[in-house]
């Protein structure tokens, strides 16, 4: 069932990258419609390479089952005429997945992905990835908090709040990627 | 990890009304629920379970359906903080009305006990005596 599932949104997210190089209306609409009220919630499709390497996509996306929410994380690739799901990641009892690139943020070639998912009202997790130098995907940090914020610097840095109630209040932490230790690193907030 | 018998409680901030919860529901401060800290014991009970809380012989019964942070120090849980309660369970246990709590005057309670309730029991305030009365019979 899986499987077939997972087909079915390879084939859904070919489609949608040759809608993004056509005009989108009305040859496509009903490409839009089935990833719009399919039983995929929050989906969202991002380039994961290079500037000049268009072949690989981070896709996320929520699901709910009997067994409650989850998020989904996949690496997709479309070299060849075929979507292919290189990789895939389930979080659950999690929903509200969202995806950015953070492209002051790299990882070798690549920028770094930022994940952040709930796990509750007041629980929120963000997740680092990046790209090996085969494009597999790497797990560099992951952070919990209450609540969690992007800010930018005095000297446009960017940099990740992470707020959580140590006392009775919420009170963040912010951090900054250090390049060399490939690790978010604590700093002054801004 | 099993969940304890007592143990450090504060209350959800202004922030977090209306948000999500774990079982789906959405965050009021006016409800009577509770949030499991940290993540190590956000299996420790089922959703929906309904906790009764002691904190300086005042009694309130809550459902828990949400999964919090945390108390989080240097980057790690810090397992002493074991409930988030809403704002209403928070406010009765301090003796106080839920429009006296903010989040500025708002801190940390150590409950003197915690015990899961059948899900018949009444959420809310436990006014009434926690046995009944059993009448003396006149001869």
């Amino acid at each position: 069932m899986s499987d077939i599932r997972h087909l079915w949104l390879a084939w859904t997210l070919f489609f949608a990258s040759l809608a993004c190089a056509n005009p989108p209306f009305p040859a496509h609409g009903s490409i839009l419609e089935k990833i719009a009220f399919s039983h995929l919630d929050d989906l969202q499709i991002i380039g994961a390479d290079t500037e000049n390497d268009k072949y690989w996509r981070w896709a996320a996306w929520s699901e709910s089952s009997e067994n409650g929410p989850s998020v989904k994380l996949a690496l997709l690739n479309h070299k060849t005429k075929n979507v292919d799901i290189k990789w895939y990641s389930d979080k659950q009892d999690a929903y509200g997945p969202v995806i950015t690139r953070v492209v002051n943020w790299r990882h070798g070639q690549h920028p770094i992905l930022v994940l952040t998912y709930r796990q509750g009202a007041e629980a929120q997790q963000v997740e680092l990835y990046g790209l090996d130098e085969k494009n597999r995907p790497l797990l560099l940090d992951k952070r919990l908090g209450e609540q969690i914020e992007w800010r930018i610097g005095i000297q446009g840095e960017t940099v990740l709040s992470i707020y959580s109630k140590p006392y009775g209040h919420l009170v963040p932490v912010c951090y900054g990627w250090q390049d060399e230790k490939k690790r978010l690193e604590s700093l002054l907030c801004p | 990890m099993g969940f304890p018998k007592h143990g450090e409680a504060s209350t959800y901030s202004d922030f977090f009304q209306g948000k999500t919860t774990s079982n789906g529901d959405t965050y009021n401060h006016e409800k009577y629920t509770a949030a499991l800290l940290p993540k190590s014991r956000w299996h420790a009970l089922h959703m929906g379970t309904l906790l009764k809380l002691t904190y300086h012989g005042r009694k309130v019964v809550v459902k828990v359906n949400d999964r919090g942070a945390g108390k989080i120090v240097d980057g790690h849980a810090d397992g002493s903080r074991v409930l988030d309660l809403s704002r209403a369970a928070y406010a009765y246990l301090i003796g106080k009305k839920v429009t006296e709590v903010t989040d500025d005057n708002a801190g940390v309670i150590q409950l003197d006990d915690i015990k899961i309730v059948p899900p018949t029991t009444r959420l809310g305030r436990c006014i009434e005596p926690e046995k009944p009365i059993t009448p003396v019979r006149s001869k």
